[in-house]
């Protein structure tokens, strides 16, 4: 009974204050409050205050002393355990992060290329360009024009207007070297240049042609097909080395892929696919370097020109027409192998690079890991490369319809787990360190992921800052 | 030192050094203001650099401060209080801090005392959020009511009847728990 009369004693005390409250408001109190509140700021007395207001004083003494303990209440605040030191590193390192992206779009959003905005340099004639400029027009004039376009297509990457030039250059070269050693190391050098244009494309956030692509998967089969060609003592090393460029190169694309957009990305990762494949064929082929000679010097992809005689020599004779189409593809398939003859074998003469052919060749070219430069001179006074029994008996059967025998090496495969890089996924490499389940939307704050652009509190009125009315004007706040 | 105007122009292309500069002149207070709502110094560190992180992400969303940028400071921070309450159903009640308790032998005001300033607390953690933001912005931060206005984005006579409520609020529920 006791405890049921306090309760209601409270209520009416709370009804009786809030009462009060509300005729308080309805008379302007709360403005003479704000009033009295700044004058105590300046005195920090109540009494003096409230006798300013006599009228009021009864209802502001205790508020203004409510006022006092709550100023006092939060009069001193410790200092942060980590001096704020942590937290102004973690918003830096976000700045960083937000200003190398800010400089990504600004390259995309760049339309116009540097020369034409450079174009009032050259307009103004006191400027040193002019200088360089005419020195350029002269030596342009006195080169050939046939050098002049090798030469201002030697750096163009794909996209630009001599990038053909390039590649057919890079054509002519493999039509002037016999060499399947040298082919092999001028492919792999080429697929080298591809992944510099990738690289290229990359920072300057420009789309990858197909092209570029493409060109890598012909100059790896390329190197496989010249691999097949070179001596039999010759060719594991020759597959070993493609092995390591093709894993080299694999990553070399695994690190762009994570500076690239998602659109780039797709791209780089088909050229990817076509290292790793390459390789997976190139260590099969370790395994059975036989089978590999022999499925893909009797493949004969398009592209591939046989060895038949340079300028300086040789007497290779070409296949004849009536040789039978060959049946293998890009994967050779060991169980059709038509016979080789005579005439697909290299021939006897010395063959010699052309002089001046090294420094023509793009890219660098790599010692073979045999210890024996690309560019020595080869001597093949040695007897001709010559099929072994087996060979020569499996086409001889071939020929007369009967069942061959598959070669030994029922070639094993190794798992594609071995030759994988670690995948990626998209979107997921440009903030490595962003938090988990925040990959997807870096750019949102944890909530808000419905409002990536509204600022805390802003969600619903991204115009307006949090409360505001339209029908009351804000207080006016300082406008800077 | 380098006016506002000019790190804000710098800040926005983020700039290292202009977000340094800026960091180091509103962090302390930003620190100071989510202290006196939440009385935890560890959180409240980590708040703060939220804060400014969220700073970021608007410059980048191009919606700058519509204002003045230490207003736009404060909303912010509020906000990610809002949001921290939110996640947390039952507001936790810490006990009042020793400096507070050490420093009421200086002070000469009759009506200040250990249990008074305790029951503060937990009174000042049963007024609105919005009348919190209030008290905290006038009397912890000892902002103007015009400024208060700006931040919170109301009128000057709202805050005013604001403040208004949530003093008396504060004293009916000091009067009811002495009964």
């Amino acid at each position: 009974m006791r405890e049921l009369i306090a309760m209601i004693k409270r209520r009416l005390k709370i009804k009786a204050i809030d009462q009060r409250t509300r005729e308080i408001v309805r008379t302007g109190t709360d403005r003479i409050l704000a009033q009295a509140l700044q004058d105590l700021g300046r005195t920090e007395d109540v009494e003096a205050v409230r006798r300013r207001y006599p009228e009021h004083a009864e209802d502001l003494q205790p508020l203004l002393e409510m006022a006092q303990l709550t100023t006092h209440y939060y009069a001193e605040v410790p200092d942060p355990p980590g001096g704020l030191a942590e937290g102004r590193a973690r918003v830096l390192k976000a700045a960083g992060e937000y200003r190398s992206e800010l400089r990504k779009r600004a390259l995309a959003s760049k339309v116009r290329p540097a020369w034409r905005r450079s174009s009032g340099l050259l307009s103004d004639w006191n400027s040193p360009l002019k200088w360089v400029s005419a020195v350029l027009v002269v030596l342009l004039a006195l080169m050939p024009v046939g050098q002049q376009l090798v030469w201002a297509s030697s750096n163009s990457i794909p996209g630009q207007i001599f990038y053909p030039v390039k590649l057919s250059n890079e054509d002519r070269h493999f039509e002037y070297i016999q060499n399947p050693e040298v082919q092999v190391m001028l492919a792999l050098a080429l697929t080298e240049e591809r992944i510099g244009e990738l690289e290229t494309l990359v920072s300057k956030d420009r789309p990858i042609p197909n092209v570029v692509v493409d060109r890598m998967d012909e100059l790896t089969q390329q190197a496989l097909v010249s691999a097949a060609w070179t001596s039999e003592d010759l060719t594991p090393n020759m597959l070993d080395y493609i092995v390591r460029r093709m894993q080299y190169q694999a990553e070399a694309l695994d690190d762009l892929m994570v500076q690239a957009d998602e659109t780039q990305q797709a791209t780089l990762s088909r050229a990817q696919q076509i290292c790793l494949e390459k390789r997976v064929v190139a260590v099969a082929a370790v395994a059975d370097t036989r089978a590999f000679r022999t499925a893909y010097r009797t493949g004969r992809p398009e592209r591939m020109p046989m060895p038949v005689g340079g300028p300086l020599g040789g007497t290779v004779t070409p296949v004849p027409d009536e040789y039978p189409a060959p049946t293998v593809t890009a994967t050779p398939q060991p169980d059709a192998i038509p016979r080789a003859t005579e005439e697909i074998l290299v021939g006897s003469e010395p063959w010699l690079l052309p002089e001046g052919l090294i420094e023509t060749l793009s890219g660098p070219v790599e010692t073979s890991s045999f210890g024996m430069s690309s560019f020595d001179y080869i001597d093949w006074d040695s007897p001709p490369e010559s099929e072994s029994e087996e060979e020569v008996t499996a086409g001889q059967q071939a020929d007369n319809g009967e069942e061959v025998a598959g070669p030994a090496a029922a070639q094993e495969q190794p798992s594609d787990d071995a030759n994988q890089l670690p995948a990626t996924p998209p979107g997921q490499d440009v903030r490595p360190d962003t938090p988990p389940g925040q990959e997807v939307r870096p750019d949102v704050p944890p909530g808000q992921e419905d409002r990536p652009d509204a600022p805390p509190g802003q969600e619903n009125r991204p115009d307006e800052p949090p409360g505001q009315d339209k029908d009351k004007p804000s207080g006016g706040g300082k406008k800077k | 030192m380098t006016s506002e105007y000019a790190l804000l122009k710098r800040a926005q292309s983020y700039d290292e050094q202009a977000i340094g500069e800026l960091y180091d002149r509103y962090a302390p207070r930003i620190y100071g203001y989510i202290y006196k709502r939440i009385q935890n110094t560890q959180l409240a560190e980590d708040l703060t650099s939220e804060v400014f992180v969220r700073v970021l992400e608007a410059i980048r969303s191009e919606r700058f401060w519509h204002t003045s940028f230490v207003s736009w400071l404060y909303r912010i921070a509020h906000n990610l209080l809002v949001d921290y309450y939110r996640s947390r159903p039952s507001v936790l009640v810490l006990p009042l801090e020793e400096h507070l308790i050490a420093g009421l032998e200086e002070l000469n005001v009759p009506y200040v005392d250990k249990f008074a300033l305790e029951n503060l607390q937990e009174a000042i953690s049963q007024l609105t959020q919005a009348q919190q933001q209030v008290i905290a912005l006038r009397f912890g931060e000892q902002l103007m009511s015009k400024e208060v206005a700006e931040i919170m984005g109301k009128s000057i006579g709202a805050i005013e009847a604001l403040q208004f409520r949530a003093l008396a609020s504060l004293r009916r529920i000091l009067e009811v728990d002495e009964d």
